[in-house]
């Protein structure tokens, strides 16, 4: 069995690449690109509808929604990463470990006090982003690959801690984490509507789609905004930044608040939806795996880190056959991408200013 | 109310001000004044601690002594922010642009320190984060489009792809977006050619016609800018003021010459 999945595994890989270099050989990509660049609007749009309809397809296969929620869920966590790695040029490795924090404080306070999910998620969020500013203040004085380090070190200091400490449950981590409720409905409980029977999985779905779509929202509004202009200043030269008036403790604070504020969402959709929460969830693993998403996609731009997640997600589960040599997989993903296109997938745009009073 | 005729007010003064990096000294109680409205224009040899002094001035050294007042306020120990926000503005030799932004991007960001929409109007009030954004994105295109339409109607290509003209284009009109009160040039002319050269005159004495009160300080090397613009010439040699006045004086002063064709310093 093992053989067959994986010889259909690679004929699968060898169809997509021989397909991807038949669109761009006949020009058909080049035409595609031309009429996203064109209508943005209706592209959001389309994409907005697909995405709405694709759970709709998958009532009878929960893994494939299972597997799609999951996505979504890295894919929050992962647009905040986006603004310290590809905004503001600052390489966090501990995304992971904010991520950890957002989920047990909301699964702990679900847990031990019984305390709604909608209030366990905002408050997991804040625990997040107190830590991310915690972490900040120490990176302000390093830089680049130093300042990685000091993720690195935050990553595994915050692992070990949760792995030692009692009440959180230690290397057992939590089990049992209840699904948010709304007016009365369990999230996530399987439903029948007249003969239709609706997996529960499909309602998580929609309820990280939701989320997803505020996340989306929130981080396009920064990226072009003040905020996401200081962080791209700062990103290429900090010197005349600071000789603009732009404060790089003020910037470099807020970017990484707001980074952590996703992840600890993320974190928290997360233990609620798999409904068990261990250190191997927040290890400095899962902050490596974020990063070479956002790198995949293309640093600085959303919808790329949006397909980098994708990617990184999808792929790994259709080749579960290899699932010995994953790490090895996205060490040559990143290593490529960085040799061959290190823009990433969807490089990062100027933005769009809307100069209406110019003729 | 305030024109020329009046003896202008002191803007800028340093006193004694002394930059030592481990034994060598690279600049040795200088005194600079710079009045509102004033060019002055700084040259020296290579090495003579001109690019010191702008480094000092805008909070990238701390002065190793003296004194540096801004219209009453000491800028000594302050950081560059604080000093870009007391309106001392300056462009830089190398060009420092933001390269992997484009052209508007870079000249948006220099008007970062006038009032912007915050936290909330940006997430729940986006529209006027788009108005203000327009607002000075006309305001920039007319600034930088007086130096070459092309910049201003190309504005969406990254700064790293420009010739190094155009970069200092660009870095020039970001640093005039910042509407500063005192305005320092490092070697504007640097890499022009005549013609480009004589515009860049022209955009400088516009400049001082539309900021009557704004103070320059001017680098450089190009000996027809600093006669054609500079109301006061200082002149540094190894960190020490050699001389100072206007350009018709210092020409003829011999410690001036000998610094700059070498030979003895005997006047």
């Amino acid at each position: 069995m093992a053989i067959d999945n994986m010889a259909f595994s690679l004929a699968l890989i060898l169809f997509y690449a021989l397909a991807s270099i038949l669109l761009v050989k006949t020009g058909f990509w080049k035409k595609v690109r031309n009429s996203i660049s064109d209508n943005p609007k209706k592209l959001c749009l389309l994409t907005a509808c697909f995405v709405l309809a694709t759970p709709l397809f998958f009532f009878n296969n929960p893994y494939v929604l299972h597997i799609l929620t999951l996505a979504c869920i890295y894919c929050v966590a992962t647009i905040g990463l986006n603004i310290q790695v590809g905004s503001t040029g600052m390489v966090n490795f501990a995304q992971g470990a904010f991520f950890g924090i957002g989920a047990y404080v909301s699964a702990l306070l679900g847990g031990h006090f019984g305390v709604s999910f909608w209030i366990s998620l905002p408050a997991g969020m804040l625990a997040a982003g107190f830590f991310g500013l915690l972490m900040g203040l120490p990176t302000l004085k390093t830089r680049e690959y130093h300042l990685s380090l000091v993720t690195i070190a935050f990553a595994y200091i915050s692992f070990l801690l949760v792995m030692n400490f009692d009440w959180t449950g230690g290397p057992d981590g939590i089990a049992d984490i209840s699904k948010p409720v709304l007016f009365g409905f369990k999230i996530g409980q399987t439903v029948t509507v007249g003969g239709v029977t609706i997996p529960g999985v499909a309602f998580y779905c929609y309820m990280v789609l939701a989320f997803l779509g505020i996340a989306l929202l929130v981080a396009h509004r920064l990226h072009n905004s003040w905020y996401g202009m200081a962080w791209n200043a700062i990103r290429d030269d900090e010197i005349s930044s600071r000789c603009y008036g732009l404060s790089l403790r003020k910037s470099k604070l807020e970017a990484f608040v707001f980074g952590s504020l996703f992840a600890g969402a993320a974190g928290a959709l997360y233990a609620h939806f798999i409904g068990f929460m261990s250190t191997e969830n927040m290890s400095f693993q899962i902050g490596l795996l974020m990063v070479c998403m956002v790198i995949l996609g293309g640093m600085d731009n959303i919808a790329g880190v949006l397909v980098g997640t994708l990617l990184l997600i999808v792929i790994p589960e259709k080749l579960r056959a290899f699932d010995d040599y994953r790490m090895l997989f996205y060490g040559l993903v990143l290593i490529s991408m960085l040799l061959f296109r290190p823009q990433g997938i969807i490089p990062s745009k100027p933005r769009f200013f809307d100069l209406k009073k110019r003729v | 109310m305030n024109t020329h005729n009046i003896a202008a007010k002191p803007l800028l003064q340093t006193t004694e001000l002394s930059m030592e990096f481990g034994g060598l000294k690279a600049l040795n109680s200088v005194d600079v004044t710079v009045s509102e409205g004033e060019v002055v224009g700084l040259i020296g040899p290579n090495g003579a601690g001109k690019t010191t002094f702008f480094n000092m001035l805008t909070g990238i050294y701390a002065p190793s002594a003296g004194a540096i007042n801004m219209s009453g306020i000491s800028l000594v120990g302050l950081s560059p922010t604080k000093i870009a926000n007391l309106g001392v503005i300056r462009t830089f030799q190398t060009c420092r642009l933001w390269d992997d932004m484009s052209i508007l991007e870079n000249l948006l960001m220099g008007t970062y320190m006038r009032k912007k929409p915050g936290l909330f109007q940006t997430l729940l009030q986006y529209q006027k984060v788009k108005d203000d954004f327009a607002e000075k994105a006309d305001e920039a295109l007319k600034v930088v489009g007086e130096f070459d339409t092309a910049l201003s109607s190309d504005y969406d290509r990254k700064v790293g792809e420009l010739s190094l003209v155009d970069r200092r284009r660009v870095e020039i009109s970001r640093a005039i977006l910042a509407r500063p009160r005192l305005l320092l040039l490092d070697e504007p002319a640097a890499g022009m050619d005549p013609s480009e050269t004589r515009q860049l005159m022209g955009d400088i004495k516009k400049l001082q016609s539309a900021f009557v009160k704004m103070g320059v300080v001017l680098i450089e090397h190009d000996m027809t800018v600093i006669s054609g613009v500079a109301d006061k010439v200082v002149i540094l040699n190894f960190g020490t003021k050699i001389a100072e006045g206007s350009f018709v004086d210092v020409k003829n002063n011999p410690e001036v010459i000998a610094a700059y064709l070498g030979g003895e310093a005997h006047a």
